[in-house]
């Protein structure tokens, strides 16, 4: 006697398949779940590193200015939150290059926040004179100006420094949003230091950095400014 | 039996997950206790062996205000938290992003290190330990040494 085989192939039923596909979508769901907190997870630790390589660069790249410099001079304050008046700026006086006892304008750097609606390119430079360099040293020698004594001192100088010819920036760390700095010098202080709070924003995330750089070059203030 | 390996399924990748996300938690608090130890110790090393000046001004715990100490030993037992740090203009800051670290300076006096002659009392040794809100202690030494500055 001959069985039929088509009675035995049985299918799958409408409720065995609905109970199939609800069991495939909780684990789709539970898949996707998974890869969305792995993925935040990973945004998360980049932005960490990438908030800590700017910050480190920054500081870095501060203290490499100011640790050599000779006098730290006029100072804007800026602000680490609200919409300051002047944004945080500080001149220095990189050193005595020809050691003549006087503030050559090459021997200035200006430290400056420039804000900036996209935080990408809000950031911290460093103005400098930087003459061609086909230049001649005589030639260099020629073009440099010999501030006035205690000139650094002065805020306009702030500005009047930008205005110079030869003056150029160069950026120091970008994604600043904001920026304090805090000059700390006394009639008694051999080491005059510079005291800043910047504010990083990287892809959203914000993290404010404290720093301090000190001069290592032992020096008082001038006379003239006590 | 499904249900037995679902849960033990469960359980494995929760705990993956979770210690992927500490580990992310350690290295912000590394990378931020570490700035915080550094910018405390630059500022330490900053200050003279010697007062400048007379009288020696007075040091922690009398003194609680960092603008006031003229020498490193004025830090000795020093103590701040993340959420205070005092700026030099008086304001107070956040630097632990929304977290509180602490701060400890130690200043171990007569710190020579050995094989080198001289005065011992020419060296002290500064530890800066920064403890991140995790309990997880990061410390940082520097050794000052006495000397004479020409002006």
């Amino acid at each position: 006697m001959k069985r039929s085989t088509q009675n035995n192939k049985r299918g799958l039923t409408l409720v065995e398949l609905v109970i199939g596909l609800v069991v495939l979508s909780m684990v789709a769901g539970a898949t996707s779940a998974l890869m969305t907190a792995v993925g935040i997870g990973w945004t998360h630790g980049n932005q960490i590193e990438v908030g800590t390589s700017l910050s480190t660069q920054a500081m870095v790249r501060i203290q490499k200015i100011l640790r050599a410099a000779k006098q730290i001079g006029a100072c804007r304050m800026g602000a680490i939150s609200g919409s300051p008046s002047q944004a945080a700026a500080v001149l220095v006086w990189k050193g005595d290059l020809n050691r003549d006892g006087k503030v050559q304008a090459s021997e200035l750097a200006l430290i400056e926040h420039q804000s900036n609606a996209d935080p990408d390119i809000a950031q911290l430079v460093c103005w400098e004179i930087s003459y061609p360099t086909t230049w001649t040293s005589a030639q260099k020698q020629t073009a440099d100006v010999t501030m006035v004594d205690d000139a650094i001192y002065a805020d306009s100088e702030i500005t009047s420094f930008k205005a110079m010819a030869n003056v150029r920036a160069a950026g120091i760390v970008t994604c600043v949003t904001a920026a304090e700095f805090h000059r700390i010098d006394s009639s008694s202080t051999v080491r005059p230091a510079l005291e800043y709070a910047l504010k990083f924003n990287k892809d959203g995330m914000e993290i404010v950095k404290y720093g301090r750089s000190t001069s290592r070059t032992p020096a008082t203030l001038p006379a003239s400014q006590l | 039996m499904a249900s037995v390996v679902l849960a033990a399924a469960v359980v494995g990748i929760a705990g993956s997950l979770g210690a992927a996300y500490k580990q992310n938690s350690a290295t912000e608090d590394s990378g931020v206790a570490l700035d915080l130890a550094r910018e405390l110790m630059e500022e330490v090393s900053s200050k003279s062996f010697d007062p400048s000046g007379s009288p020696n001004a007075a040091g922690w715990p009398s003194v609680t205000d960092r603008k006031l100490y003229d020498t490193i030993d004025d830090y000795s037992g020093y103590q701040d938290s993340s959420d205070s740090i005092r700026m030099w203009n008086g304001s107070n800051i956040d630097a632990g992003n929304g977290t509180v670290f602490t701060r400890a300076v130690v200043v171990q006096n007569n710190a020579r290190p050995a094989g080198l002659t001289g005065t011992a009392g020419d060296f002290v040794l500064v530890t800066v330990t920064v403890t991140a809100p995790s309990g997880q202690k990061y410390a940082i030494s520097q050794l000052c040494t006495r000397y004479t500055v020409v002006r």
